[in-house]
């Protein structure tokens, strides 16, 4: 039995990886949609965490430091809405503790009424007369407490898988741009022209910059859609027979035709 | 032994590629509405100022409509064959010539507008550039020409590199 596999209340629940497909054949549609479905859902899945991770740390923070509150008055203080805005949030925040206290009271109540009833309903069933459809609706209950205890164990596998394939494919691809950058001779330059460019007209500069990051993007959007294709990338920028050869073609004045290149 | 310096590579005269292209594509869109913006209204004004009588205004109004359309193939078409580049392709450095290096004819120009069109079909036409051997997209393929960077030199030879370790540290991935 392999990891996948558990024993759910004696019955051997058999999930493999990639759990959902029936029948155990592989449809390659559905496949590349359940993955693209289980990275959506693991980007989701950490992202959130990632952000109620940071969200409690600064909440802890203002607690151990409540001076922090007021350290920053805001720009909008002191108007004469304040009052009423103030109301509206106190109300608010309030409403929502008391909406959640009483969920959870509701709930606990509805679960021990819920209790009172099926003792209840126990013991007036225990008879020779209702003790057939008692068989019956027991068996019927436990097939559905099964199927019921499949589906969260397919459900907590999904979210593991989900989990495991957004870090992979996140840290894959923050890889992938850390090499990029740091390989590609275009980005390089870029980084190399920001320190030693000195002299030159502000639109020139703004020109010049511009049209280097995209040169730099040019290759990298190749890249990208190379290797979601699953295309072999390209070791270099394509071969052009006009490499180097000056444009004169359209050159209009002497100079030009010199320089042989358009200057921003 | 011999060591010969590897040959040098550059930029110039390469093909363009997506990015590049999109930026200038984009430029020059929106250098068209600045125009359209001010000609239209300029053109109501003449209307007004004239009184017309309804067969001028009706034509008039024709021309309105169809002014866009026709001052966006001049634009282009027009740049294309007088310098092959539209305003957009000059600030972003690259030029449009036939796919044997000769300048771009009224045919090529033509067939290249039209031909953005269909490009521009479910945009497929212009991704084409990011696959195709010589980054050409379909328009380009239809009208037989190549884009290519036409800004001065550069030499990629010469790679300065970023320190792959200060990028670890800067990102937080020791």
């Amino acid at each position: 039995m392999t990891d996948a596999n558990r024993i759910v209340d004696g019955t051997a629940v058999v999930i493999e990886a990639g759990a959902g497909q029936e029948g155990g054949s592989r449809e390659p549609g559905v496949e590349d949609l359940q993955v693209l479905s289980r990275l959506l859902a693991g980007l989701l899945l950490l992202g959130g965490d990632e952000l109620m991770r940071r969200l409690q740390d600064l909440q802890r923070a203002i607690d151990a430091n409540p001076d922090l509150l007021w350290r920053d008055q805001g720009p909008d203080q002191g108007k004469a809405l304040d009052p009423v805005l103030d109301l509206v949030l106190g109300l608010y925040m309030r409403g929502q503790r008391r909406v959640v206290r009483g969920a959870r009271r509701g709930v606990g109540s509805s679960l021990q009424a819920a209790n009172w009833l099926l003792t209840k309903a126990d013991r007036w069933t225990d008879n020779r007369l209702a003790r057939p459809f008692r068989r019956r609706v027991a068996a019927r209950l436990g097939q559905a407490e099964k199927e019921v205890k499949r589906i969260r164990w397919e459900g907590r596998l999904e979210r593991q898988q989900s989990r495991l394939l957004a870090t992979a494919t996140v840290s894959q691809m923050i890889d992938d741009l850390m090499a990029y950058i740091s390989d590609d001779p275009e980005f390089n330059r870029v980084i190399q022209e920001q320190f030693g460019r000195q002299s030159k007209g502000v639109a020139s500069v703004f020109v010049d910059n511009a049209r280097t990051m995209t040169v730099a993007t040019d290759n990298l959007a190749e890249r990208v859609l190379r290797r979601l294709l699953r295309l072999t990338p390209r070791p270099a920028l394509p071969q052009s027979p006009f490499e180097g050869k000056p444009q004169t073609m359209y050159a209009l004045d002497p100079e030009s035709q010199a320089r042989g290149y358009d200057e921003p | 032994m011999n060591h010969e310096p590897a040959p040098r590579r550059t930029l110039y005269g390469q093909y363009a590629g997506f990015t590049t292209r999109m930026v200038a594509f984009v430029l020059d869109r929106l250098i068209v509405i600045g125009l359209l913006a001010v000609l239209v209204p300029a053109w109501r004004f003449v209307e007004d100022s004239f009184s017309l009588d309804l067969f001028t205004e009706v034509v008039g109004l024709s021309l309105v409509g169809a002014v866009p359309l026709v001052f966006e193939s001049l634009y282009n078409i027009g740049f294309w064959l007088v310098a092959g580049q539209t305003p957009g392709k000059r600030i972003m450095g690259v030029r449009v010539i036939r796919a044997d290096g000769r300048r771009v004819g009224l045919r090529n120009a033509i067939v290249r507008y039209w031909a953005y069109w269909i490009s521009t079909f479910l945009f497929l036409g212009f991704l084409w550039i990011l696959v195709d051997g010589r980054r050409r997209g379909w328009h380009d393929k239809l009208a037989g020409t190549v884009v290519i960077y036409s800004w001065p030199e550069v030499d990629l030879s010469a790679r300065p590199r970023v320190d792959r370790a200060w990028l670890q540290r800067l990102t937080g991935r020791e």
